[in-house]
């Protein structure tokens, strides 16, 4: 476990193209082999980062001060490489990303054909009709949850540059804890937990890459702090917002339904989705004093396989029924 | 316990389970693996050095026994 960094709180970590994985501690980012865990390498920030998120191939980061930097990671490399920055005029609370496929238009070709004979490097940018044929890009977006003036900004990456598009007001005093970009049944939401325990949530549409939101909807699912994280349930997509109510979020008929999550502990902390071998379909539950392992059966209830700890968990064992 | 972050990594990008539970606290992070049958905590470097001076003294306790640094 040499290029894991045990001994810092981790902001974000997640599996990255080829058989790599990234943990995001306070002083940057490490990229690490998936087998022998050793340190491939590392971005070190100018200061200290205070939230994350990633993709298979990206990592997003922002640091105190409001700037927020867009990481790739070279998976032939095995590199981490900047990006793209911007600096936000506040300090910014929560981060999500999107990839989008842009379509990128052909580029213009007014060359004739008698020179396209003589010149051999542009040959190979034509097709054999003579004009270049059009492909598509994928371009990141990135949903900013800002801390003082309460509201969500929208920003597209594309080669290496990092701009706003847009932004919204929550319409609240109550800063913004969490976000999330998903796409549940086709559809692509945004979702906001705030601190109080309401939740506001968008359609998403993109147009030549560009977002629009709309079908604005707020609710109240608990009284604590939302925190979004994804599990699949036959299937599909949905989301696990933990606050004190833990409420599973999903679509059906494009609507959105909330399905309260019946657990015998009060309030969910934080939850990752463990499929495995040994313990398939679970999802990983954490409130303020246990650790647990449980399945939900059917979006209506939730049925734990697992005995809660009442301690740091250091070991599980599965006893076969 | 306080756990403030969760996330599950796999041990090759296309392998379809995941391998290890990833726990972040206040001042450190701990791992959670898969071995054998269970859900274990995966043992640090630091782990280990502690392990070793308490098997030590437990070998050796019909012996007046200086445990001083388990590195020499």
């Amino acid at each position: 476990m040499a290029g894991f960094h045990a001994e810092k709180p981790t902001f974000y970590c997640g599996n990255v193209h080829e058989n790599g994985l990234v943990q995001v501690i306070d002083s940057g980012v490490r990229l690490i082999d998936c087998e022998t865990f050793q340190l491939l390498d590392e971005y070190v920030a100018e200061c200290s980062v205070t939230v994350a998120t990633g993709n298979s191939s990206q990592v997003v980061i922002a640091l105190s001060g409001g700037l927020l930097v867009c990481l790739d990671i070279d998976a032939q490399a095995r590199t981490i490489r900047e990006k793209a920055r911007v600096l936000m005029d506040q300090e910014i609370a929560c981060v999500s990303i999107d990839s989008v496929r842009v379509a990128t238009p052909p580029t213009s070709d007014a060359m004739d054909i008698d020179t396209m004979d003589v010149d051999d490097h542009n040959l190979s940018n034509t097709d054999a009709t003579g004009g270049a044929s059009a492909s598509t890009e994928t371009h990141l977006m990135l949903a900013v949850g800002l801390w003082t003036d309460h509201s969500v900004r929208l920003l597209a990456s594309d080669q290496n540059t990092l701009q706003e598009i847009s932004q919204v007001r929550l319409g609240s005093d109550v800063q913004a804890r969490d976000i999330l970009i998903v796409v549940l049944q086709g559809t692509t939401y945004l979702m906001i937990g705030l601190g109080d325990g309401s939740i506001v949530t968008y359609m998403v549409a993109y147009a030549d890459g560009m977002p629009t939101l709309s079908n604005r909807r707020k609710g109240v699912l608990g009284t604590t702090p939302i925190s979004f994280s994804q599990f699949h349930n036959s299937g599909d997509v949905c989301v696990f917002a933990s606050c004190d109510r833990p409420t599973v979020i999903y679509a059906l008929n494009h609507k959105l339904l909330f399905s309260v999550v019946n657990l015998s502990q009060k309030g969910v902390t934080c939850m990752s989705s463990f499929h495995s071998e040994l313990f398939p379909d679970c999802l990983a539950i954490a409130s303020e004093e246990t650790l647990m392992l449980g399945v939900i059966e059917d979006i209506q209830k939730i049925h734990v396989q697992s005995i809660p700890m009442h301690e740091s968990p250091r070991r599980i064992e599965h006893s076969a029924p | 316990m306080g756990i403030k972050g969760l996330w599950s990594l796999k041990q090759a990008d296309r392998s379809p389970y995941d391998k290890f539970l990833v726990q972040a606290f206040v001042g450190e992070t701990r791992i959670l693996s898969i071995e054998d049958n269970e859900l274990a905590e995966v043992r640090t470097g630091f782990n280990l050095f502690c392990e070793l001076i308490i098997i030590i003294i437990i070998i050796e306790y019909d012996f007046i026994c200086y445990v001083c640094d388990a590195m020499h």
